[in-house]
């Protein structure tokens, strides 16, 4: 018995800094943010209680609703051709081909520079105002015309910021593809060769692409998470714009801060149970998953 | 098979030119005249290199207090995380107390909230604590990592029992057998949390951006936001903000080399990133 409670006091003293701090800096403010969004309140001056009138506020702004629908946007565009790519590249790096470690690390190390780096070097590389950038000027050398992506053009925006993010996150689902193709057994390949499957597209359609379907779903899962929360990306290359057409829903809660508080803290509510929603359909979707197969 | 290859080899040269150009092109934008930079932006490389530029870069942001500054901000938030996680994750896995698991069924559950939507209640209570603008900022609300937790945790959960047992018997207590066999243990786990987070600390541009207010406190990435903002508008200093790009990215680079096997598996096992 006092061994146990030994035990126990150990256990609480083990565990304290992280509950303090978790309580202090991730619960605490959770519970912080739905209070303010029940409140007027700048950031200097006492709040004032005004129950769902932020809410009020955002379900009549065409902006919210527009950044909605540019979150939708973005991920439309951000998450198959990072994942595609992703599976692309590990495909080909997984064959005995020459150096092939050497091209892994040359896929992969975009991620470790800052989307900060990478935003300004793209934007640069893309920029058509003040002056043209090193892509417009190659467009315009063949006679072709680049998009007005800083001035007018927000489709293209978020394609620039999709290009810029592409190239940074397609290794990581590289890495992750290549656990998954690794996990592949060799013996299934030959039988499905003995089965008629001949051609490498074959091989693809029938074996790989349906074996790799849990890892897709875990990339699927992860870069939608990752490109919804994108904040710095839009920052550094376009600041919502042009005329908002970038801006997302973490955008729009950073537009808000700091001078309406409470409306960033009802953005922000939207946004959490955005992503609850997000973490629910992943968590029934594998327990779906683990009885199907 | 072979032609098959050959294919391969071609796809892979081509891709690997398209995934160095934007490294190239940084390079020899940073080694341009800021002029050259500005009025011949479709050649690749300098006429004439400018390597006095990085030393001119840091005229125009003061880049080694910046680079200071991340630094600081990283490996305190890095070890502080190491220490703080592998100390509760060992006490999740092997000690047992009333509630331990509804806490680390709590602590799981954390690991969904962004901080994107969290730094407008987090600013709020710093400013009434009077941490912002400071290091306390930068550092402690980072210092709890549920994600860390969960890792040791499973870590330790495969190490065997008998171990432990024996300095048990030696007359060891929690304390020492944590700090003596399981931390020492724990390498793979203490590297994978080491790079994932020190990458992440290093590149993160929004808590440094909302919770500091002066340049002293400016990390590099608040730094060269800043530099873009101002080359954008007004003063042609294109080629000082690569050159300030290149500096602030060699050390993840660096570190990035030196963990490369360890980043790679983590990803792999986890299919995270930080």
């Amino acid at each position: 018995m006092r061994e146990r409670l030994h035990a126990a006091g150990w256990g609480y003293a083990f565990i304290s800094p992280a509950l303090i701090l978790v309580a202090v800096f991730l619960v605490l403010p959770i519970g912080f943010m739905l209070y303010i969004s029940l409140h007027k309140w700048g950031l200097l001056g006492a709040p004032t209680f005004v129950g769902l009138d932020n809410f009020v506020y955002l379900a009549n702004d065409d902006r919210f609703w527009r950044s909605i629908v540019n979150t939708i946007f973005y991920l439309v565009l951000a998450v198959p051709s990072q994942i595609g790519l992703g599976l692309f590249l590990a495909i080909l790096v997984n064959k005995k081909v020459l150096a092939r470690e050497g091209f892994r690390t040359i896929f992969f190390i975009p991620l470790a520079i800052s989307f900060v780096a990478a935003g300004i070097l793209f934007t640069w590389m893309f920029a058509t105002t003040p002056i043209e950038g090193f892509f417009p000027r190659l467009l315009a050398s063949v006679g072709l015309e680049f998009p007005r992506w800083q001035t007018t053009d927000a489709g293209w925006a978020m394609v620039m910021i999709t290009l810029m993010n592409t190239w940074k996150s397609a290794g990581y689902c590289m890495i992750v593809y290549l656990a998954g193709l690794q996990g592949i057994n060799k013996e299934w390949t030959e039988a499905a060769a003995i089965d008629g499957v001949r051609t490498q597209w074959q091989e693809f359609r029938f074996l790989t692409w349906p074996l790799l379907a849990p890892t897709t779903f875990l990339l699927v899962v992860t870069t939608v998470i990752f490109t919804v929360r994108g904040f710095e990306p839009i920052f550094v290359m376009t600041q919502g714009g042009p005329a908002g057409g970038t801006t997302t829903l973490v955008y729009y809660l950073f537009d808000k801060f700091p001078d309406t508080v409470g409306i960033a803290s009802a953005a922000g509510t939207v946004l959490l149970v955005g992503v609850l929603a997000l973490t629910l359909v992943q968590f029934l979707a594998q327990s779906r998953r683990a009885t199907y197969y | 098979m072979k032609p098959r290859h050959g294919l391969t080899l071609i796809l892979l040269i081509i891709l690997t030119v398209i995934f160095l150009f934007p490294f190239v092109y940084l390079i020899g934008g940073a080694l341009k005249t800021n002029q050259e930079a500005l009025t011949q932006p479709a050649a690749i490389f300098p006429s004439v290199p400018q390597w006095g530029n990085f030393a001119e870069a840091m005229k125009v942001i003061d880049i080694p207090r910046m680079t200071f500054n991340s630094l600081v901000m990283t490996f305190a938030v890095t070890f502080g995380q190491i220490i703080i996680a592998a100390l509760a994750g060992y006490a999740f896995a092997r000690l047992r107390f009333a509630g331990r698991d509804l806490v680390f069924v709590i602590f799981l559950a954390t690991l969904i909230i962004p901080f994107e939507l969290l730094f407008v209640p987090l600013y709020l209570m710093l400013a009434k604590l009077g941490w912002i603008n400071t290091w306390w900022a930068l550092i402690v609300p980072s210092l709890a990592n549920p994600f860390a937790i969960f890792l040791f945790r499973q870590f330790f959960v495969t190490i065997p029992r008998e171990l432990e047992e024996s300095m048990y018997l030696d007359g060891a207590g929690y304390l020492r057998t944590f700090w003596s066999l399981m931390l020492p243990l724990a390498g793979p786990a203490v590297a994978t949390v080491f790079i994932l987070t020190w990458l992440a600390e290093w590149s993160g541009l929004l808590k440094p951006l909302v919770f500091t207010t002066s340049s002293e406190m400016w990390t590099l990435q608040v730094g060269l936001n800043f530099l873009n903002r101002g080359a954008q508008v007004s003063t042609p200093t294109i080629a000082y903000l690569m050159a300030g790009i290149v500096l602030a990215s060699i050390p993840p680079i660096i570190m990035f080399l030196i963990f490369q096997r360890r980043f790679v598996a983590s990803i792999a096992q986890t299919g995270l990133k930080g």
